[in-house]
C-alpha cells in the first residue's frame, strides 16, 4: 500500500468493433492513439464512472438471523459519462441508423445526416478506457478493457443557452462466453514500471 | 496520380457529392476509396495503408502525436511543429494534459527537425 497507488485522473474512453485486440502496454504509451480499429470517443464534460451492481440469492436458516449462503445470480457493470461532442458517430453509437455525408458544392451546403429508429438490437463493441498515473515521475497508463459492450443514452440531452448540449451515455458491459471462467468481462491493466533499457 | 486511400470503416457510412447523388455506401471493414470520400467522411486518421501514387494527406504535427495530444495542442492554437518550437516550456506545461511525459514527447518531435 502506498500513496503512489492513489489515482487522480480523468479518463479517455475508446471503442472498437467487437473482437478487436487490446492495445499493447509497452508499444502504446500513455496518451498514444490505441491504433488498429480503436476510436476515441472524444472530449467529455463529466467524469467517467464505473459501477457494478449485482443480485444475490441468499439462504437463510431458522437458527440464525444472518444468511448462511450467498450466490450471485446476476451482475452488471455500467460505465457512465457525458460526451461533449455532438457528432453523427457519437449519436450512431446510441441510436444506430445510417450516416450519410453530403459534400459541399456549388449552391449546396455540406451536411451530415443520421437516419435512425426502429432497431431491436444494439451494436456490440469492444470498449476500453485509460487513466494516467505517475511511476517515478513518468506518466504511465492504467487501462480497463471490456470485450463486449453496448451504448445507450444515459439521460436527457439538454439544449440549453447556459450549458453545452452534451450527450449522457451508459456503456453496459456484456459477457464474452469465449473467455475463461471468471475472466468473461474484461481486463484491468496497470503499467507499474518503465521498460528496462 | 491515383487519388485513393485504404481506410478502416467501423460505422457504415454513405458519401455523396450532392443531394441528388445516390451516394457510395461503405459497410464496416477495410475499403479502398477516393481521398475525397475519406476526407469528407472524417476517415483520414483511419488509414491502414497507402495506395501507390496516392496523395499523402497532411497529418497534424507530421503524425508525431496520438489523437488526444493532438486535440490538446490544436485546441490551444498550435497547428504545426514550428508553432511548438516557438512555445516556451511554461506555456506548454501550463496546458491541461501536458505533463512531463507529453512535454518530453513534444521536445523529441520538435528536435526531430520536422
Amino acid at each position: 500500500m502506498a500513496q503512489s497507488d492513489i489515482m487522480v485522473s480523468g479518463a479517455w474512453l475508446w471503442y472498437a468493433p467487437e473482437g478487436e485486440g487490446f492495445p499493447d502496454e509497452t508499444s502504446i504509451d500513455v496518451g498514444d492513439d490505441w491504433g488498429g480499429n480503436w476510436e476515441w470517443l472524444g472530449l467529455t464534460t463529466a467524469p467517467l464512472t464505473m459501477n457494478l451492481e449485482s443480485e444475490e440469492f441468499e439462504v437463510d436458516v431458522q437458527q440464525l438471523t444472518v444468511a448462511v449462503l450467498q450466490s450471485i445470480t446476476s451482475e452488471e457493470i455500467v460505465l457512465s459519462t457525458t460526451l461533449a461532442e455532438m457528432t453523427a458517430l457519437n449519436l450512431d453509437l446510441l441510436f444506430g441508423g445510417n450516416i450519410t455525408v453530403t459534400a459541399a458544392a456549388a449552391l449546396q451546403k455540406g451536411y451530415t445526416e443520421l437516419k435512425f429508429g426502429g432497431r431491436t438490437q444494439r451494436n456490440v463493441y469492444a470498449v476500453g478506457f485509460e487513466v494516467r498515473h505517475t511511476v517515478l515521475g513518468v506518466l504511465q497508463p492504467l487501462r480497463l478493457f471490456f470485450y463486449r459492450a453496448t451504448f445507450s443514452l444515459g439521460g436527457p440531452i439538454p439544449f440549453d443557452k447556459g450549458a453545452p448540449s452534451a450527450i449522457p451515455v451508459n456503456v453496459t458491459i456484456l459477457a464474452d462466453d469465449e473467455q475463461l471462467t471468471d475472466e468473461k468481462l474484461g481486463v484491468w491493466q496497470k503499467v507499474t514500471a518503465a521498460a528496462v533499457p | 496520380m491515383a487519388d485513393t486511400v485504404v481506410v478502416s470503416v467501423i460505422h457504415p457510412m454513405t458519401f455523396r457529392d450532392s443531394k441528388t447523388d445516390k451516394g457510395t455506401k461503405y459497410t464496416t471493414g477495410i475499403h479502398t476509396m477516393p481521398y475525397k470520400h475519406a476526407q469528407e467522411l472524417g476517415l483520414l486518421h483511419r488509414q491502414v495503408r497507402t495506395v501507390e501514387g496516392a496523395i499523402v494527406q497532411k497529418v497534424p504535427f507530421n503524425g508525431a502525436f496520438g489523437e488526444p495530444l493532438v486535440s490538446i495542442l490544436s485546441n490551444a492554437g498550435y497547428e504545426t511543429l514550428a508553432d511548438l518550437r516557438r512555445a516556451s516550456r511554461d506555456e506548454l506545461t501550463a496546458l491541461e494534459g501536458i505533463g512531463p511525459a507529453n512535454y518530453e514527447r513534444i521536445l523529441t518531435a520538435v528536435k526531430g527537425g520536422n
